[in-house]
Formats: C-alpha cells, sequence, structure tokens
C-alpha cells in the first residue's frame, strides 16, 4: 500500500479522535438534560418529546408520496469505476409543530443537526428492480428533473426521509418565547420556538432521547476507540514501508 | 517503532484525561440543572404568591362566612416569603396548596362571585400557574434523579464524592396532601 494512503490513515484517524470530544460534548449535552413539558418548559436549553405536526401546509414527497411534515431526498447515480454522480437532492427547511399533551412548540429544522432514521431506500438499473426505477422516475419528473443516461452497469439510488404527522420527535436545543398561552390556545399556534442559533447546540430526531444516545454512543465508539486504533495501525505499517523503502 | 509506541500512549493518555474532564464537567451540568430547575419553579411561587393579594381582596368582599380560610391562606402566602430555606418554602407551598384548593371549591357557594369577571380572572391564571407549577416539579424531579444517578454510576462515583457532589432530595408530596381535600363549609 503507497506510504501517502498509510500516512493519511494516521492523521485521519488522530483528526477523528480529536473530533470525537465534540461527539462527547453532544451525546453529553442530551444525557445530562432533563425532558420538559412545552407548558412549563424554561427558555433556554430545553429537551422536548412528542409528535410532528404540520405548521401551515403538508408536503407531498416525491418519490415515496407521502404527506409529511418535513422530507429530504437524494438522489445518486453510482458509475462502475468512477465517480458517483449526485442528480437531484433536496432538505426541507420548512418550520412544523412538536405536540406534547401539554402544547407546541414551533421547530425551525434549518441548520440542526437532523438525526432521522427510517429512510426509504430506491434503487434501480444494475442490481435494483424495475418498480424502484418506476418510483424514481416518476419522483425526478416531477421535480422537473431528467432522467439520466444509465449505462449497463450504472445503478441509480434514491434515499428519502419523510416525517409525517403522528411521527414522534425528540428535539434538543434553545428554546424562545413565541406566543403567550392564551393567545397560542386561540389560534392553534405555539408558545414556544426551537431555530438554531449561534454557537447552541440543535438536534432533531425522529425517534426519542434513548435512541438519539444509543447513536452518539455507537459514533463516539468509532472516533475515540476505533479511530485510535487505525491510526496507531497505519503508522506502524508506515513505519515498517519506510524501513523496507529505505 | 518508538514512535508508534509513543502515538498509542499519547492517544490513551489524552482519552483518559478527556474522559475525566468530560465526567467532572457532566457532573457540573448536572448539579448547574437541578439548581436552575429548583429556580424556575420558585419563579412560578412567586408569580402565584403575586396573585393572591388580589384573589383575597376579590374574595373577602362576597365570602363573608369565610374569613378564617381567607386569613389561613394570607399567613401560609406570609410564611412562605418568609421561610429561611428550600424545605420550609416546600412545606408551605404545599400547604398553599392546599389552602387554594379550598378557597376555589368553597366559591362554588358563592354564586356572586363566581359571576365576578375578576375572580374568574383571577382562578384561571392560578390554575394555569398551578399546572405549571406540577409540571416544573416533575422537571425538578428528573433533573435530581439525573444528578444522583450521574454521581452513582461508575466511574462517576470514583470522583463525585471527592469534588463535593453529594447527593438531592426529591420533592415528594406529603401524605396528608394525597388524601382528598375535606372542604370545611
Amino acid at each position: 500500500m503507497p506510504w501517502i494512503y498509510l500516512a493519511l490513515g494516521t492523521i485521519g484517524g488522530a483528526a477523528a479522535f480529536v473530533y470525537g470530544f465534540a461527539v462527547r460534548k453532544k451525546r453529553d449535552l442530551v444525557q445530562t438534560t432533563p425532558s420538559s413539558k412545552i407548558r412549563s418548559a424554561a427558555l433556554g436549553m430545553v429537551e422536548l418529546e412528542g409528535t410532528a405536526q404540520p405548521c401551515k401546509k403538508l408536503f407531498l414527497s416525491p418519490f415515496s408520496k407521502n404527506k409529511a411534515v418535513y422530507y429530504r431526498f437524494l438522489v445518486t447515480v453510482k458509475r462502475h469505476k468512477r465517480e458517483d454522480v449526485v442528480i437531484a437532492q433536496f432538505e426541507s427547511s420548512e418550520p412544523f409543530y412538536l405536540q406534547d399533551e401539554t402544547g407546541r412548540a414551533l421547530i425551525v429544522p434549518a441548520g440542526a443537526d437532523l438525526r432521522w432514521t427510517g429512510s426509504r431506500k430506491f434503487s434501480g438499473g444494475a442490481g435494483g428492480n424495475s418498480a424502484d426505477m418506476e418510483i424514481i422516475r416518476n419522483g425526478l419528473s416531477s421535480l422537473g428533473k431528467v432522467f439520466p443516461h444509465l449505462n449497463f452497469s450504472d445503478r441509480i439510488e434514491c434515499e428519502e426521509t419523510c416525517v409525517m404527522p403522528g411521527d414522534p420527535v425528540y428535539a434538543l436545543g434553545n428554546a424562545e418565547a413565541f406566543n403567550d398561552e392564551a393567545e397560542a390556545q386561540k389560534t392553534g399556534t405555539a408558545t414556544l420556538i426551537l431555530s438554531k442559533k449561534k454557537g447552541s447546540y440543535f438536534c432533531i430526531s425522529n425517534t426519542n432521547q434513548k435512541s438519539v444516545l444509543q447513536n452518539f454512543n455507537a459514533d463516539l465508539f468509532v472516533y475515540q476507540y476505533v479511530a485510535p486504533v487505525i491510526s496507531v495501525a497505519c503508522l506502524y505499517m508506515l513505519v515498517i514501508a519506510l524501513r523496507h523503502g529505505s | 517503532m518508538v514512535s508508534v509506541i509513543l502515538l498509542a500512549a499519547v492517544f490513551a493518555v489524552v482519552l483518559i484525561a478527556g474522559t475525566g474532564i468530560s465526567l467532572y464537567n457532566n457532573l457540573v451540568q448536572l448539579k448547574a440543572n437541578v439548581d436552575k430547575a429548583w429556580a424556575n419553579i420558585d419563579v412560578l411561587l412567586k408569580q402565584r404568591h403575586d396573585e393572591l393579594p388580589k384573589l383575597i381582596d376579590t374574595c373577602k368582599g362576597y365570602m363573608k362566612y369565610e374569613q378564617a380560610l381567607l386569613e389561613k391562606l394570607t399567613l401560609a402566602r406570609t410564611a412562605f416569603l418568609s421561610s429561611a430555606n428550600n424545605d420550609e418554602k416546600v412545606a408551605a407551598e404545599n400547604n398553599m396548596s392546599k389552602l387554594l384548593k379550598n378557597v376555589f371549591a368553597v366559591a362554588e357557594n358563592y354564586p356572586d362571585l363566581k359571576a365576578n369577571h375578576g375572580f374568574v380572572q383571577l382562578q384561571s391564571r392560578i390554575s394555569s400557574l398551578e399546572n405549571n407549577i406540577a409540571d416544573r416539579r416533575e422537571l425538578f424531579n428528573e433533573s435530581v434523579n439525573l444528578y444522583n444517578v450521574g454521581i452513582q454510576q461508575f466511574p462517576a462515583v470514583l470522583i463525585s464524592k471527592q469534588m463535593g457532589f453529594e447527593g438531592k432530595k426529591l420533592l415528594e408530596v406529603p401524605g396528608s396532601d394525597t388524601q382528598d381535600v375535606k372542604i370545611d363549609i
């Protein structure tokens, strides 16, 4: 293996290890912040759990045709022995409500650390299936995009994530006042708003705190245990390679 | 080979030091969350107490036979405002909640009072505050629980006592408060 890759592995492993401390800080914030009810949540860093509800209207996701409060998708063409090409990409930035039994909070997802699970995957072409191909074709057509030419060995893949009304939502972020309780009840709006603020962590997930923590712990294991092992192993092999080279 | 061993040693030392720092910072955060949760209850209790003089004045004009109850409410408010520590505050606050329930229950016997717009607004406001106080008590208890678990879990337990992190008490409702409210009419 060329020494350059080993050097990159050594440096990359070390960088991932250092980055792991930033992941640890976020994990600790999720772990130490207690859950609040929306009605009585204090302003500042809060953790909320509830269900998603539409703010203004529902959006029709282009591929799975779900009526969603939020969706995002990524369509790529995987070419044999060449770089993948991104055909279409979108992430909704429209706000939606997080509702619990005591009230509603307005969630503005732009800039948040989005930890969505349960995305649907479609693939057509080499190794894919014709039903998925049709879904991708129709979806791209509804977006005004031309379906790309695929060679025999090419595969087109689409990953779409939707959050539908009633889906569980977890949010950890900085809460600010939006409306007072009486006004919110009268107009059916929210008492709080959660959005990305500079210097403050903001996380949204369609699971719960326990799943988010498990996710973080898995990431932390990779960054803080696997990455240094890879770094040390790469350095060892680099030393061996340089010795044999010299 | 020395460089490999050195790198592995650096990673190990940084990881152990980083974990230790992270543990300590977590304990500090957990303690701060408990203090914040208590302060947030205090904010609502003060708001409730600010409403009480208006409630008592509104009720005095109508509830001519309930002067003893209204006096107890005034004394409970004074007891809260003059309480020296959190335990006394909690006891005064529990007493206040019981007395308020009595006042609103007894007010049902005074249709003129129930029709008073000011009284209806106060009742709604105080009920809303009571609900928020109950929610924040839950939040306080969860904060205390996270803190107590945090200082006892391994490896935080190795440093928590040395660093002066002691366990905290949950906000408990006294046994007498879980019984049905007796209305003295």
